[in-house]
């Protein structure tokens, strides 16, 4: 980005901090808390920072035009001190992270693409393992964001926490449910409440593995090789993990073709496959009873019963990024602030909104005004329920939303 | 609700502390002709937990049963015994699990509240073939079930509805074992400020004399390693990606170079390691290796994720069978290393400890 597009776009995060439209929902105990920026002039983090107020936040942010603002998930005895060590930690919010980068939407093969730095191979979608060219590994990948197929994917995710596993499981309330949208990729789920604040990070660590069924065992859950005589078997309404697995059955076999079948049974039984998709409605009907017989499905076979609980299990359990719960010491964006390298708003939002909000609508921070820009090679751009693009190297006229994220992933310059 | 009896059995319990506190005995007054029966009481106990592994409920004095618990704790902890304090502790739990798990429900649900301040509720809910008849929220839950190594106690394992875990009778008399063992443990460390004098003095030493026979192991990270052939295969494999030049994630990274760190490889060696790497470069990952060495920054010498976060951040690759027995992949390096020595049969035991 050169020195022209720089001042216009620290103007306009200006102008959005010092507007009345910005929202910045005040964290609780602001100051027992680690603030952190970035800047688009420079690289470095600027850290270790305590602001004693959301005033004095405000205004640093509408003078200073941050490039990313972050707030730490934990509270600090000396929030300011720069050891790690020393700033005593007291407890933090339970915090998780849902990215649609981690979820396989079909429209990867539409924006994500890759390239081999050995052999210069390139393909669309997510970036395999190895190339398969030269067998080399040293693969980059290259994504265009703000996909609306990718958010909405995230949002159901979120949606899955929320009311497969923290209410019903966990006994969470909706109050204590704090949603953000991240500004880009996904979102963000605070929980704020006393009872989860102490929590240390091998604490959050069994409520990911909990949540993403790490080292889940189905017989645990009534899931064994006797299920088939077995008096009181799993049944859709169980509780926890028990009942999921059923409800994941259930809607893998709703929705699995003959083929989908066929993968799930050895060679020498493949033929079964067409029998059992025939029988696919008699099969549901058995699963809705209170006491599922469940002989039905396991009369094909061991493989084909353990495949399709592993199936079960895949699709029920919950992508949640590990990285960002397990922390305890994480900064994470504050709701409210600028995505600096999308120009959207990373919102927050209650439980009631998060249904009918459109993150490449409603998020969008700067909605007026127009900016002409020379836009390279790049796909069509979905922003504020309008298309723009494809675009190969055109002079155009683009709302000032569109021609920020143009210009801040470095597709365009100002014409 | 609980009555003298219940006291002596369950020494840990409010009512019989106050009721210590009551008496006022101090560990001086232990030594005095009168309170020998106490003395001998408490010296027993710990022979037990050294000895047999359990300590017995005595329960035909049950004065004498009680106030031999703070005799003995207080002796454990003038030690300063670090093993000592924790066979202790494992011998009073073990004594009040056996105690525990046939009580009525009512009783243990009781207990549960009013000694570890639990959220326990008594419930009748059957799922499968087994009968639930307790409830406990799922905090109190984790704050002792992540002791325990057996996958069967891990939260994914459990039936787990409105933050309740669904918990049967000798499940929650192990939970309140652990619990106790750890509150113990902690207690243990922390020793009164006495000096302890004439036969009390004798009784120190003669315990401290029985608690070293018990345990000429060779502490486990003074053995010599072995290099490669005794990685885990998590790590065996991280180095195979990093030598093939593929993209690792950050925990990986880390897993990496603390692992080589621990058992001994030089900064150079192990930024070396990473130099296949696509986004390799020689300044930062210089920084980044001496940073987990402890060289720089907070100075924290960092050890590898155990293997429960490797499981967590999907790191753990087809685990062997002596990954069975283990929950961090140093252990593995070192056994195999004794292993490798032709020290087979201490490896397989330290692994069974």
């Amino acid at each position: 980005m050169g020195e022209r597009e720089l001042r216009l776009i620290v103007k306009l995060v200006k102008e959005y901090y010092a507007s009345p439209t910005c929202f910045i929902e005040e964290p609780s105990e602001l100051p027992r808390r680690e603030v952190a920026f970035m800047f688009f002039e420079r690289g470095e983090v600027l850290r270790h920072l305590v602001f004693s107020s959301l005033e004095e936040l405000r205004k640093f942010l509408a003078s200073q035009a941050p490039r990313h603002v972050y707030y730490s998930s934990a509270y600090y005895l000396s929030p300011g001190e720069k050891d790690m060590d020393s700033k005593g930690w007291l407890g933090a919010d339970l915090v998780f992270d849902i990215d649609s980068d981690h979820l396989p939407t079909p429209c990867k093969e539409e924006h994500d693409s890759w390239r081999c730095l050995d052999c210069g191979a390139a393909g669309r979608g997510l970036a395999p393992q190895a190339c398969p060219s030269c067998g080399g590994r040293r693969l980059e990948s290259e994504s265009f964001y703000l996909c609306p197929l990718c958010l909405e994917a995230a949002k159901s995710e979120l949606l899955k926490l929320i009311e497969d596993f923290l209410i019903p499981d966990f006994g969470f309330s909706s109050s204590e449910l704090h949603i953000a949208f991240s500004g880009r990729r996904g979102y963000h789920l605070h929980v704020d409440s006393e009872a989860v604040r102490e929590l240390d990070q091998y604490a959050r660590r069994e409520l990911v593995d909990y949540l993403k069924a790490v080292s889940l065992r189905p017989e645990a859950h009534g899931f064994h090789a006797s299920i088939k005589g077995a008096i009181a078997p799993p049944a859709l309404s169980h509780p926890g993990w028990r009942g999921r697995v059923v409800r994941g059955i259930y809607s893998y076999l709703s929705s699995a073709t003959v083929s989908d079948l066929e993968a799930l049974l050895p060679p020498s039984k493949r033929r079964l496959a067409a029998e059992i998709y025939e029988s696919k409605d008699k099969l549901l009907a058995v699963l809705e009873s209170s006491k599922p017989k469940w002989s039905t499905l396991t009369k094909y076979g061991k493989r084909f019963w353990e495949g399709l609980v592993s199936k079960a299990i895949e699709l029920q359990r919950c992508e949640i990024d590990e990285r960002v719960t397990t922390d305890v010491r994480r900064l994470i964006r504050l709701p409210g602030s600028l995505h600096g390298d999308t120009g959207l708003i990373a919102k927050p939002l209650s439980l009631r909104e998060l249904d009918s909000f459109d993150p490449l609508k409603d998020s969008v921070a700067f909605r007026e005004g127009e900016v002409k820009v020379r836009v390279g090679k790049c796909p069509r751009l979905t922003l504020m329920g309008e298309c723009f693009g494809p675009f190969d190297g055109d002079a155009v006229t683009l709302p000032t939303a569109a021609a920020f994220y143009l210009l801040r992933s470095g597709l365009a310059e100002l014409a | 609700m609980l009555t003298k009896e219940d006291l002596a059995k369950y020494p840990f319990a409010p009512e019989a502390q106050a009721f210590v506190k009551e008496r006022g005995l101090t560990i001086e007054e232990l030594a005095r002709p009168e309170h020998r029966t106490i003395l001998d009481r408490a010296l027993d106990r710990i022979k037990e937990a050294l000895t047999v592994g359990v300590i017995s409920a005595k329960l035909d004095e049950l004065e004498v049963e009680l106030l031999s618990y703070p005799a003995a704790v207080a002796l454990i902890s003038l030690s300063g015994d670090r093993l000592l304090q924790s066979r202790y502790a494992e011998g009073e739990a073990k004594r009040a699990f056996a105690l525990l798990k046939s009580e009525g429900a009512d009783k243990l649900a009781f207990l549960a509240q009013h000694c570890f301040k639990w959220l326990v509720v008594r419930s009748h809910a059957d799922l499968g073939f087994r009968s639930y008849e307790f409830t406990l929220w799922w905090r109190d839950y984790l704050s002792v079930s992540m002791g325990f190594k057996s996958p069967h106690w891990k939260l994914v394992n459990r039936a787990l509805s409105a933050g309740m875990v669904y918990l049967q009778r000798h499940e929650l008399a192990r939970l309140m074992a652990e619990a106790l063992r750890e509150r113990l443990i902690h207690r243990l460390s922390t020793p009164p400020s006495v000096e302890l004098a004439g036969e009390l003095k004798a009784a120190l030493a003669h315990i401290l004399e029985l608690s070293k026979r018990k345990a000429p192991r060779q502490a486990l990270d003074e053995v010599e390693g072995m290099g490669e052939a005794a990685y885990p295969p998590c790590i065996k494999a991280l180095v195979e990606d990093a030598m093939a030049g593929r993209q690792l994630p950050h925990m990986a990274r880390f897993t990496l170079a603390s692992f080589m760190l621990s058992i001994g490889k030089s900064i150079e060696e192990v930024v070396n390691l990473f130099r296949s790497l696509p986004d390799f470069d020689e300044k930062r990952t210089t920084y980044h290796v001496r940073h987990i060495a402890g060289e720089i920054g907070s100075r924290t010498k960092y050890t590898p994720p155990s293997c429960d976060t490797l499981r967590t951040f999907n790191l753990c690759t087809s685990p062997d069978h002596l990954c069975q027995r283990i929950r961090h992949p140093l252990t593995y390096y070192k056994l195999r290393s004794l292993e490798r020595r032709g020290e087979g049969g201490r490896a397989r035991a330290e692994a069974d400890r």
